[in-house]
């Protein structure tokens, strides 16, 4: 069974994201923070990450969790997704910089997330 | 009458004056007195005088030939009470008294062949040669002297009949004419002496008189003051009654000097007449030479003269310069026949001097004219030229853009106070460096080439750069340079104008990003709201607790939304500097209050809300609407800064003049960077990354909203860690305007207090600087009356602090102070008083000079 974490700080959106992926067959895991989201990545190297850019009251927010695990040899395997409301051309070049693989800017369309998620890793 | 040739009637006279030893000497005297007189007047009176010796009594007239007549000029009488009546009647030696020649029968014979005449002298001809009303004199001299002999005889002066001497004594009688002949001829020879001596003498006052006119002309005085001069000393050279001097003009005759003419009558002659009217000048002209007019009324070309009635001689003298007749000097005198031929010669050298001394003065005034038309000319341009540069340097001075002049390199000659303001360079610093101590890194070498092309080819150059100021700091700058040419077209000079627009950038830069930020602000809701959205409509995996759930979320979100929106319109409202407008009722503030706080207790279960203050609270007028807007954004502010929970207290407190509210948590505090901006429109702490969502929007709003309201905000305290107190004033209202008095004199203060109450304010009072700033801070007076000399602190220094921080800030001051120094008054104005006033003040002064800063 292929693993997904969603990292985001609001509780309505990762809900959001489980509920929308429950009807397939993934093992759900979530973070609430960005160093969380670290732990658990390196701990449960899981198969792709949705990864929320803004979380103000985490000490490190989507870039840098990014760039953290693309740079970790345990998980610069598994695919990233940002989740970002910040949609500008240099926000996109920061999220390809860090390294992520792809992005979903909000507000994102649940069925298109699923179509994503089969597309990765089916 | 008297008789023609008399024959002698006694020897006895002639006898008697047969020259005896004593006659001799009488004679010898004569012949030495009359020969070293002087004067043909002291030479008649030394005749008179012998023949007094020789018991003569002695009239002398003087003959005028022009009109005929005889005026008397000598009385020598030998009884001394005669004389002295004689005297007393004409108050002097000689009677004056003109009478026709041809009232003598003898006239001819006298004067045509030079006849000596032996008359008769009785009461009928001393009575024709006097005027009708000496009668009585007539009377008495007869009786006195006569009936007597007379002997009459005349004295020559060059030549012509000049005199004739009276001679008169009882016992005069024919054989003693050859005597008189020979005084006479004594005498005329005397008088042809005395008239050379006076000549020599008058040529010599002439010559005087000419160099006393030479330095006239030279003085600066105008040309017709000089003129008037110059007729004042033709009077010692020729005597006249009045004068005056006559210039030509354009055809024009017009008088320019007069003397001894009444005031009426010279602006009459100032009048100015064709020359072809002037019969006398025309002669004037054609001759070249002095017309004399013995006696005016029998000559018809004065009578077209508005001269004086009284004239009767007259002389016009050409005034001739360069071969040309330039006018003429007029000389009148009462009396006719008054001038001699010498006179005449005299006059006309002395008007040949003069019609030079006029040509002079005139070349001098138009030099003089032209001198002094050149320089108020000079004083004229200067005046424009400094004119114009003090206008350009008000101008330069005034502008509000930053104006640099350099020469053709680049070196600074200029710069205006508002160059110094921007770049921190004072004038001492900047002038005679390049302007390239702006020069920031940030802008490339290839810019300032490209600028450079572009001025030096003659082009105006515009453009945005960035610039470096003295203390290191980068701003964005439009600068315009043009070049300045000199007359020759030359490039001289650059001006450079430029202006900070950093601010605007800075503005700029805010507003995309508040954009952003709005937009993310919006779509964070707005990804719950289609995200659950979708998954209820096209998902059937939904169960029914699930759908309770979700629709909530979505149901939360969308207030939350609407929150922001009403924000964002809000915040457009004010943007375009649309009147914000409230509606205040009076509000029981407390239960609003503490429903707000109940609320929120429920939307944030993580944080302790707490409402603290006063048991009873006082009546606001508040739009009810609006303060809850207020109180929901600093609340949800408190709640986002402080994530992991915590106390929030929401505090009033009434002062004298305001509600206050605080609202207070322990969460992560605001930067000291943050809070200058905090109120900031479109600014948001740290914006770009990973900030608090929601911050930003709403405190501009409230900030506007608390304002309205005749309220402040600030942040009242806010450390990083421990947490942030954001305090707002309501006014109460109707209330009294309360003035806080600092002020360690217990007599001053206690004055001041007395003054403030009877004038319906609420005072409170400090005598320490420090519990003057503490009650400053907690009672937020209206106004405050501050005295600068304190024990703990100088005023400044209260004032200083009083403008730190932002509850106090807006406050007014009123400086009371002993010290009156202008610097010192300058100074407590730059720290931010509203007012100055001087000790002692009086009652009414005080309480104005409040009342108005209460208004500011």
């Amino acid at each position: 069974m292929k693993k997904i974490l969603i990292v985001d700080d609001q509780k309505e959106i990762r809900e959001l994201v489980r509920v929308t992926l429950r009807i397939g067959d993934y093992e759900i895991i979530e973070a609430s923070s960005g160093d969380e989201a670290v732990t658990v990545a390196q701990a449960e190297r899981p198969d792709l990450i949705f990864l929320d850019v803004m979380m103000p009251q985490s000490p490190l927010d989507g870039f840098e969790v990014c760039r953290a695990l693309k740079g970790d040899p345990r998980t610069e395997g598994c695919t990233i997704v940002l989740l970002t409301a910040l949609d500008k051309p240099e926000d996109l070049a920061k999220g390809e910089q860090a390294g992520a693989d792809d992005y979903f800017t909000k507000p994102f369309s649940p069925l298109q997330l699923m179509n994503k998620v089969d597309e990765v890793l089916g | 009458m008297s008789d023609k040739v008399a024959p002698a009637r006694s020897k006895r006279s002639i006898q008697s004056f047969r020259p005896g030893r004593e006659q001799w000497r009488i004679w010898n005297e004569l012949v030495l007195a009359i020969n070293q007189a002087h004067s043909q007047q002291a030479v008649l009176d030394a005749l008179v005088e012998n023949l007094l010796g020789f018991g003569i009594n002695a009239i002398i007239g003087r003959v005028n030939r022009a009109d005929d007549t005889l005026t008397t000029v000598v009385v020598a009488l030998q009884e001394p009470e005669l004389q002295q009546d004689v005297e007393r009647l004409t108050n002097s030696s000689s009677l004056n008294y003109t009478l026709p020649l041809e009232s003598f029968d003898f006239r001819d014979a006298l004067v045509r062949h030079n006849q000596p005449q032996l008359i008769t002298v009785d009461a009928s001809f001393v009575r024709s040669v006097l005027p009708p009303d000496l009668d009585w004199l007539a009377e008495r001299l007869v009786r006195r002297i006569g009936p007597a002999q007379g002997i009459v005889v005349a004295l020559y002066t060059r030549g012509s009949i000049s005199h004739l001497l009276f001679a008169i004594s009882a016992g005069l009688n024919e054989d003693d004419v050859p005597m008189l002949t020979a005084f006479a001829e004594l005498t005329s020879a005397a008088l042809d002496g005395a008239a050379l001596l006076e000549e020599a003498e008058a040529q010599r006052n002439v010559a005087e008189t000419l160099q006393r006119v030479g330095y006239l002309v030279n003085t600066s005085l105008n040309l017709n003051r000089v003129l008037e001069l110059i007729l004042g000393q033709l009077a010692t050279v020729i005597p006249y009654d009045s004068a005056a001097i006559f210039l030509e003009e354009n055809d024009q005759l017009s008088l320019v000097a007069g003397q001894g003419f009444r005031d009426k009558l010279l602006e009459v002659l100032k009048i100015a007449v064709p020359v072809e009217d002037n019969a006398l000048y025309q002669e004037i002209q054609e001759r070249s030479e002095p017309v004399y007019i013995e006696d005016v009324r029998y000559d018809d070309r004065y009578t077209q003269w508005a001269g004086s009635a009284r004239v009767r001689s007259w002389i016009g003298l050409p005034l001739i310069s360069k071969d040309k007749i330039i006018g003429q000097i007029a000389i009148d005198s009462h009396h006719p026949s008054a001038y001699s031929p010498d006179d005449i010669n005299l006059a006309f050298t002395f008007a040949q001097h003069v019609a030079i001394a006029i040509e002079n003065a005139r070349l001098h005034e138009t030099v003089r004219e032209y001198a002094t038309t050149l320089e108020r000319r000079v004083e004229e341009r200067t005046a424009t030229i400094r004119r114009e540069q003090e206008q350009t340097a008000a101008i330069l001075k005034g502008a509000g853009d930053a104006i640099v002049i350099t020469d053709r390199d680049g070196v600074i000659a200029y710069i205006n106070p508002a160059f110094s303001e921007l770049t921190g360079y004072t004038s001492e610093e900047a002038v005679g460096h390049k302007t390239s101590i702006l020069r920031s890194k940030k802008t490339s070498l290839e810019f300032y080439k490209n600028m450079w092309n572009t001025i030096l080819m003659g082009q105006t150059w515009r453009g945005e750069l960035q610039n470096r100021r003295k203390d290191g700091t980068i701003y964005d700058a439009e600068l315009t340079i043009a070049p300045i040419r000199d007359e020759e077209g030359q490039i001289v000079n650059f001006v450079g104008i430029q202006r900070d627009v950093s601010k605007a950038k800075e503005l700029d830069r805010l507003k995309t990003e508040f954009l952003a930020t709005a937009a993310h602000e919006l779509r964070s809701p707005l990804t719950t709201i289609r995200g659950y959205a979708e998954l209820l409509i096209m998902r059937d995996d939904i169960s029914g607790p699930e759908t309770k759930e979700f629709l909530s979320y979505i149901y939360e979100q969308s207030l939350n939304l609407t929150d922001l929106v009403s924000d964002l319109l809000d915040l457009a409202r004010i943007e375009s500097g649309e009147l914000f407008t409230i509606s205040p009722e009076p509000v029981d503030i407390q239960p609003l209050l503490a429903n707000i706080v109940e609320q929120w207790q429920l939307k944030a279960p993580a944080h302790t809300f707490e409402l603290v203050g006063p048991s009873t609270w006082p009546e606001v007028e508040v739009d009810k609407v609006r303060i809850q807007q207020v109180f929901d954004n600093l609340l949800s502010n408190a709640v986002k800064y402080s994530p992991d929970g915590g106390k929030i207290t929401v505090e009033t407190h009434e002062g004298p003049a305001n509600m206050r509210f605080s609202v207070t948590d322990e969460g992560k505090g605001i930067s000291e960077e943050e809070q200058k901006h905090l109120f900031e429109k479109f600014w948001r702490a740290d914006a770009t990354s990973t900030a608090v969502e929601g911050i930003g929007l709403g405190l501009v709003v409230v900030k506007t909203i608390v304002e309205a309201h005749g309220g402040r905000i600030w942040i009242a305290r806010s450390r990083p860690g421990e947490g942030t107190t954001i305090s707002f004033t309501i006014p109460l209202r109707d209330r009294i305007p309360t003035i806080l008095i600092i002020e360690d004199e217990r007599g001053v203060l206690e004055v001041e207090e007395r003054i403030l109450s009877a004038g319906g304010y609420k005072t409170l009072s400090a005598t320490y600087g420090m519990t003057g700033l503490g009650l400053a801070r907690s009672e937020l007076p209206d106004l405050i009356v501050l005295d600068l000399m304190l024990p703990d602190m100088s005023g400044e220094e209260i004032l200083h602090q009083l403008r730190q921080q932002s509850a106090t800030r807006d406050i007014p001051v009123v400086v009371v102070s002993a010290k009156s120094a202008l610097s010192h008054i300058e100074n407590t104005y730059s720290l931010g008083a509203v007012d100055f006033l001087t000790k002692p003040f009086d009652f009414d002064e005080f309480l104005g000079r409040i009342r108005l800063a209460l208004k500011s």
